[in-house]
């Protein structure tokens, strides 16, 4: 084949070649498309950069503005063609010139930053922004770009906040003054309870007694009824002090709960009652060993002593009381039983028996403050356990006191 | 001075009480004579042997109200813990307040023993019965002496 055979042919293949693409795609209509989708492309972004709701701004390296969206003529009240002969720093508020040049500086040597500041308006109204900036290149050439956030409501709640904070803190303060007060006051309050008001029972107990020893033969059987009646007085409101000091003790004084040896408690009031108990001769029996609860000493003392004591008092007259004490521990509880063969309590009273001054019997029948079982509640409440009772009249009553197991 | 005073001292304002623990004694039968002071300055200077207590005995036994009038019963005690040897004598604090407080405070300053004042006479009778067998009988004295 010669050479020029060879080159026609060669330019014959790459003519039909080119005209297969063009026959393939129409290269017109590539072009097109392509100008179609840059221009699609470059609307969208003027349309975001429009209709953004945050304020935005493109500035040159020097200063001077460049270009701004609505949002940016709208936040400071300026026409576009005002906006766009000022350079930024016109529109910053004059004690910030300073914030703004090291705002500046850093987004020139960093390539970007975000920092508060104040801005004018038109009208000269000022309001603090939040400004984050970047630079990028356009066109090849590099400029800001940044959005500009009205803080002011921001700031306004901030404020608010802080306010508030402080009048919150102040107010708490205050409280707690006061209520240190009134503990103070209630604790001297609880003294001279405990101290001033028992010295004239003392008196009375003390002066009637000796009339009924010393002038027996010179009392007839009435006047020594009225001593005896005196007697008797003084000495149930010096139960009844006595009792209330201890509810309000358990009122005020803060419980630090920590493991308590159940069997160490009902050692210490079986014996307190070791006399009564003999005296009476009712038969308590306790399954021991009793586990360790969440609680305190003292109070867990004072709570089994008065379930123990109505236990032994409330029973038919002539009845020897009959006593059983038991401990259930189920999910992390103790509950403490003491289970009794008195008289019992109807269902609808055994809300009400727990609180304070309540009394279902006549103190002649069954001497009592009503206050031995609202102690009972509020220990264990402080102790941050619970107390109740299963009974019906005639089948005994059966109390519980419920408390945290030991290392729960 | 001599150190086998037999009286009991009894700092105590209450008028009612003082004539209550005085019958107790007598109830009782204890013999020792029973010295009576109204407040806590008075206590102090009898115990010091001031005006007008110059000619005083020395007790075997103080028995020790808190609540005062002018020094409570705390300041007393806390005074004579101080006292080089009048500090050996016994004190039994014996007053209204079972506050735990009152009592701690006692002990920290030094008291023997601390009663609370029973609301019944047969109670304080009682009281009055073994605090004589104890501190009157079967405690061994220290030796008390002025300076």
């Amino acid at each position: 084949m010669r050479d020029e055979d060879k080159t026609r042919e060669q330019l014959l293949k790459e003519l039909i070649e080119l005209r297969r693409q063009i026959v393939a795609h129409s290269i017109e209509g590539r072009l097109r498309e392509e100008y179609k989708k840059i221009k699609e492309s470059e609307e969208k972004y003027r349309g975001l950069f429009q209709n953004s709701n945050d304020a935005i701004f493109i500035i040159d390296m020097s200063g001077k503005i460049l270009d701004v969206n609505q949002k940016f003529l709208d936040l400071f009240v300026y026409s576009k063609a005002e906006i766009l002969s000022a350079r930024m720093p016109e529109f910053v508020e004059s004690d910030e010139q300073e914030k703004y040049q090291a705002a500046f500086q850093k987004i020139a040597g960093d390539g970007s930053a975000t920092f508060e500041i104040d801005f004018k308006k038109k009208n000269g109204d000022c309001f603090p922004a939040e400004v984050s900036s970047s630079i990028f290149t356009l066109n090849g050439v590099e400029v800001i770009q940044g959005i500009v956030r009205n803080i002011s409501e921001r700031k306004r709640a901030e404020e608010e906040f802080s306010k508030y904070r402080k009048h919150l803190e102040e107010f708490v303060a205050q409280r707690t003054d006061q209520l240190e007060a009134v503990n103070k006051e209630l604790e001297s309050f609880a003294y001279s309870v405990s101290h001033d008001l028992r010295a004239p029972l003392r008196a009375m107990e003390g002066f009637a007694s000796a009339l009924l020893e010393d002038y027996k033969d010179r009392l007839d059987a009435v006047g020594q009824d009225y001593a005896r009646r005196v007697v008797s007085a003084a000495q149930h409101m010096d139960t009844l002090i006595q009792d209330l000091l201890a509810y309000s003790r358990l009122s005020r004084s803060a419980l630090k709960p920590s493991a308590v040896n159940l069997d160490s408690v009902l050692g210490e009031v079986m014996h307190q009652f070791n006399t009564e108990i003999q005296k009476i001769g009712a038969q308590i029996r306790v399954e021991r060993p009793l586990p360790e609860v969440m609680g305190d000493h003292a109070t867990l003392v004072q709570v089994l002593s008065n379930l123990l004591s109505n236990a032994i008092k409330f029973v038919q007259p002539g009845v020897r009381p009959m006593v059983k004490i038991w401990a259930e521990e189920k999910n992390g509880k103790v509950r403490l039983w003491v289970e009794d063969t008195g008289i019992g309590i109807a269902p609808e009273y055994h809300d009400r028996v727990f609180r304070i001054f309540e009394r279902l019997q006549g103190v002649e029948t069954y001497p009592g403050t009503g206050v031995g079982l609202a102690i009972v509640k509020k220990g264990l409440e402080r102790m941050g356990g619970q107390a109740g009772v299963e009974s019906a009249p005639g089948r005994g009553s059966k109390f519980w006191v419920e408390l945290r197991t030991k290392g729960f | 001075m001599s150190n086998n005073g037999h009286a009991i001292l009894l700092v105590e304002d209450d008028h009612n009480d003082v004539l209550l623990i005085k019958r107790a004694f007598q109830k009782v039968n204890i013999a020792n004579p029973i010295i009576v002071v109204n407040d806590g300055e008075q206590a102090i200077s009898y115990l010091a042997g001031r005006e007008p207590y110059v000619e005083r005995a020395l007790p075997m036994l103080v028995l020790l109200d808190l609540k005062l009038p002018r020094k409570s019963g705390h300041e007393v005690l806390e005074w004579l813990r101080q006292q080089s040897t009048l500090r050996r004598l016994p004190v039994v604090v014996l007053t209204a307040s079972s506050e735990s407080s009152d009592v701690n405070l006692a002990y920290d300053l030094g008291a023997n023993s601390y009663l609370v004042k029973p609301v019944t006479f047969d109670s304080l009778v009682q009281m009055v019965k073994t605090l004589n067998l104890y501190w009157l009988i079967l405690n061994k004295r220290a030796d008390v002496s002025d300076e």
